[in-house]
């Protein structure tokens, strides 16, 4: 036996086995992730960063293929901002909502991406574009993805009220993602939160010691 | 030759730097009929008048003005087949940029890429530019009431108020004498009408049409038809102030 056969089986494509999260409050919205990276059982990144920057009031959360992820937000990325260019003020969330869509529709027979497009825009204030494989879009007032969230459905279903307060929704969020990674095999790691506003952005890292399910 | 055949081609310039195909096409525009935009306090109103050369023409066909997308209307000045391949191209970019940003295309989004579209037609040898001056009127939540004028050149300019065709002139001194930013809508259609009359004075023996359309907050901030009756009221009142004015002088 050598290594290559030893190690073969465990090299597979990276992919964010996935705990994300998003949910809009009075005031704003806050998201959440974990940040494991896995590839097969190994664990490629144990402090990834899933929340990508899509505008300055824009944001998406990866879950699925890393590289197909990365590449589309990077795509995406560079789309809104010439059109924002072109527009003179800050996009809207369903623009870059449907910049992914049209990716994730038309290339979805070779893509595994599911993502979720959350941010703040002038129009319609916060909001939330859920778009799994496929490229079907839906807009929700608070949206879970990955491997992680099936685990989490009835807490979230149980605690989400609506216009909570930042505080509460920090709660929130927090809490669903730390009981997603505690059952999620694929999920783990530390916590990263991202709350926006219609006048700024602040990140959060929870330290693997402050997860509050262990 | 006298034009020392600089005005040929759009792909030369005159010694002068001017390029006369482009100004022969400016000229097709002004010898047609009056095309009028005015953004009003409420709203923007565009309004033509239309010829009618036989009393063989059925009424209210050969417009002169269309829908973009809901909220954006297109008044075409000028040779009415140049206009409307014009317009099949805002109506192309409109509808494109909806489906790939999700939002509307604003009007100085759409009139920047119309203008682009028209002005590729004075740099090619090959190609005859538009005898058509087009005039786009939109609304959209951030910037409001827009009104752009597109001319044969590509040049375009937003307006508050802005004229093309025979009746240029007169309707100018009119948008000098009142402020239509004060106006609403509803009141401002009798100085439009009394615009397109006025222009009209000139060729009095000819028959024509009133094409009136607008986008206003009173009716859902779309772009549509000024209604049959309204259009006759202001015909009516725009007549009688007319009479006042000669009376006056």
């Amino acid at each position: 036996m050598n290594y290559t056969e030893i190690l073969s089986p465990k090299f597979e494509p990276e992919t964010t086995g996935t705990t994300i999260m998003a949910v809009i409050y009075d005031g704003g919205l806050i998201i959440g992730a974990d940040s494991r990276t896995s590839s097969g059982q190994f664990v490629a990144d144990r402090c990834a960063d899933k929340i990508d920057y899509v505008h300055d009031r824009i944001f998406c959360l990866r879950s699925g293929s890393a590289a197909d992820t990365q590449t589309i937000a990077k795509y995406v990325r560079y789309y809104v901002d010439a059109h924002a260019q072109e527009l003179g003020r800050l996009p809207a969330v369903a623009t870059a909502a449907n910049l992914f869509r049209n990716f994730l529709y038309e290339y979805k027979d070779s893509l595994s991406a599911a993502i979720i497009v959350a941010g703040w825009d002038p129009y319609k204030g916060p909001q939330i574009f859920t778009l799994p494989l496929g490229g079907s879009v839906i807009e929700q007032k608070w949206s879970i993805g990955g491997s992680g969230s099936t685990f989490i459905w009835g807490f979230c279903d149980a605690n989400y009220k609506e216009n909570m307060t930042l505080q509460e929704a920090r709660a929130f969020v927090l809490h669903a993602v730390a009981h997603a990674m505690y059952r999620d095999g694929s999920s783990g790691g530390i916590i990263r939160l991202l709350n926006v506003t219609k006048d700024k952005i602040e990140r959060e890292f929870i330290d693997y010691k402050d997860v509050p399910v262990k | 030759m006298s034009g020392s055949m600089y005005d040929l081609s759009v792909a030369t310039y005159s010694q002068e730097g001017r390029i006369y195909q482009v100004e022969y096409a400016t000229k097709a525009v002004e010898n047609s009929e009056t095309v009028i935009g005015v953004k009003c306090k409420d709203g923007v109103i565009l309004a033509g008048e239309k010829q009618k050369f036989s009393r063989l023409l059925e009424d209210n066909t050969n417009k002169r003005i269309y829908n973009i997308d809901n909220q954006t209307g297109m008044a075409l000045c000028g040779k009415l087949p140049d206009g409307r391949n014009i317009l099949q191209r805002a109506k192309a970019e409109a509808s494109q940029y909806q489906d790939m940003y999700a939002i509307p295309a604003s009007a100085n989004v759409l009139s920047d890429r119309v203008s682009q579209y028209v002005h590729a037609y004075t740099m090619y040898s090959g190609v005859r530019p538009f005898g058509s001056a087009t005039f786009i009127a939109s609304y959209n939540t951030f910037d409001g009431y827009e009104l752009y004028m597109i001319e044969p050149s590509g040049n375009k300019y937003a307006y508050h108020a802005c004229a093309h065709g025979k009746g240029r002139a007169i309707c100018k001194s009119e948008f000098e004498r009142r402020n239509f930013k004060d106006l609403t809508c509803q009141d401002a259609l009798v100085y439009v009408a009394k615009m397109l009359i006025l222009s009209h004075e000139e060729f009095k023996e000819k028959k024509f049409e009133y094409e009136i359309t607008w986008i206003n907050d009173n009716n859902g901030r779309k772009h549509q038809t000024v209604p049959q009756d309204f259009i006759n009221n202001a015909v009516q009142q725009a007549e009688q102030l007319i009479e006042q004015d000669q009376i006056g002088e």
